[in-house]
């Protein structure tokens, strides 16, 4: 029985998910404030910015949050614990893409052939910053793609990735180095002092 | 450092940076150009975030609210308590159940057998009273009433002392009352045996009426010796039947006593002669 009103705003995310947890629905609302746009984010640029399929990846996310509350550690974070397990999805993703396609787990050859769609759609575009970033990011490699996301775009600190991707903090670093100079690169056409 | 490039890009030109700075980050940048496309990537990411357009589809929302209502408020009284989730013993009805089980197993020990008055051994019981009365009234009544069953171990003595003895009692007309009874309560001693000397004075105070006279004496000396066996006889019976005596009631016997008194005083002055004869043979 709940003695304190949860101030919802405030409250921590795993005191969120226990409340969730008991049938809070307002606690769920809450979670999902936090974290659907973010997690759409990240699906988006991790699943060839397919929004759809992203769509349907937040969606899966917070069904299963849903069904099976429990499976959530509480002596975890829940913010790394959500993106592990946006992560494990992707790679589940990327298995069965390969095995549709015949083709090897060499994700950067898939990318090639899918962005295509998203290329010819946004051709015009093409010289806005945010679309040349999110085509250069889908090309880099996968475990450099997601760190460089999970820091730059949903915040997360070293520490945090490391347990998302279950990799030492050195690795992530060496991989967060490598992502960004070859993004700095690649995307130096799109520096306004340049044009 | 990545929070530390970060901060210089966003606050420095290449031209402001330190040396220590510039080597510190010589893998990401070795010219001023690369050090400006960083700056420009830092700083069109952060206008970028900024600018997100999509959120979250409204009919993601409203499928998983639905899942959630149904996940959480299709939950009744029946599936409350037997969740299909749960292993029986996680159950609400089995813990209930348990706990039923528990409450009735304690519910013995909490009874209070304190209160509940104590049978002790006591040590002077009134079913112990009762039987040394009823065992001491049963001896009185034995031994009392029928005089001769006391004597029964000196029946094989002469017959004559027998005779001799009714004829004492008939003499001082205590027939009808028990000899013990002549004695006082107070000459009793704590084992219910009483002086010699005593029984010897009263005994001779009770005989002395029987004794022949000095001329009978004379003539008939088997008589004498008749008569001595049978005071030796009484005087035996007597000290037994103090301790009878001890146990009867005081007043009866105080009452007795007084009696024997009187007649002994009339006998006294009438047989003072027989006196000094017994006297003489004792």
């Amino acid at each position: 029985m709940q003695l304190v009103r949860i101030a919802y705003k405030t409250e921590s995310d795993e005191n969120l998910m226990r409340a969730m947890a008991r049938g809070d629905k307002r606690a769920f609302d809450e979670i999902y404030t936090r974290y659907a746009d973010s997690l759409k984010r990240y699906f988006k640029r991790m699943l060839w910015q397919d929004e759809l399929k992203a769509e349907d990846f937040v969606h899966d996310i917070f069904a299963k949050l849903i069904r099976k509350p429990d499976y959530f550690d509480v002596s975890r974070s829940f913010k790394t614990w959500v993106f592990s397990v946006a992560c494990n999805m992707c790679k589940n993703e990327y298995k069965k893409q390969s095995i549709r396609k015949g083709t090897s787990l060499d994700i950067e050859d898939h990318y090639s052939l899918s962005d295509t769609r998203v290329n010819v759609l946004n051709e015009v575009e093409m010289n806005q910053f945010g679309v040349a970033y999110e085509e250069k990011l889908g090309q880099l490699k996968p475990e450099h793609r997601e760190v460089f996301t999970l820091r730059h775009m949903d915040g997360l600190s070293i520490k945090e990735i490391a347990e998302i991707v279950q990799a030492n903090e050195g690795t992530v670093k060496s991989r967060l180095f490598y992502a960004t100079k070859q993004l700095a690169e690649k995307l130096k056409e799109y520096n306004p002092v340049l044009e | 450092m990545e929070d530390k490039l970060q901060e210089i890009l966003f606050s420095k030109s290449f031209s402001e940076l330190t040396e220590k700075e510039k080597s510190s980050f010589v893998d990401l940048f070795n010219s001023e150009e690369e050090y400006e496309s960083l700056q420009s990537l830092f700083t069109q990411l952060e206008e970028y975030k900024k600018d997100q357009p999509f959120a979250s589809h409204h009919k993601t929302k409203v499928s998983l609210d639905d899942l959630f209502v149904s996940q959480h408020q299709s939950v009744g009284f029946v599936s409350r308590l037997f969740p299909p989730n749960k292993p029986f013993y996680l159950s609400p009805i089995f813990q209930l159940a348990a706990l039923l089980v528990i409450i009735a197993l304690l519910y013995p020990l909490t009874q209070n057998d304190i209160e509940k008055p104590i049978e002790l051994a006591q040590n002077e019981s009134p079913s112990t009273k009762k039987i040394d009365k009823k065992s001491s009234k049963k001896i009185l009544q034995q031994k009392t009433p029928s005089q001769p069953d006391l004597t029964q171990p000196n029946e094989t003595s002469s017959a004559s002392t027998d005779k001799a003895l009714q004829k004492s009692n008939s003499s001082e007309g205590l027939a009808e009352d028990s000899e013990y009874a002549s004695f006082p309560q107070s000459s009793t001693v704590a084992d219910g045996r009483i002086p010699e000397n005593e029984i010897k004075s009263e005994s001779d105070d009770r005989f002395s009426s029987n004794l022949p006279s000095k001329d009978q004496e004379k003539s008939t000396p088997n008589r004498k010796k008749s008569e001595s066996e049978s005071l030796l006889k009484e005087k035996l019976i007597l000290s037994e039947d103090v301790s009878f005596a001890t146990v009867l009631d005081e007043n009866k016997v105080f009452q007795k006593n007084e009696k024997q008194k009187q007649i002994k005083v009339k006998s006294l002055g009438e047989n003072t002669s027989v006196l000094a004869v017994l006297s003489a043979i004792y």
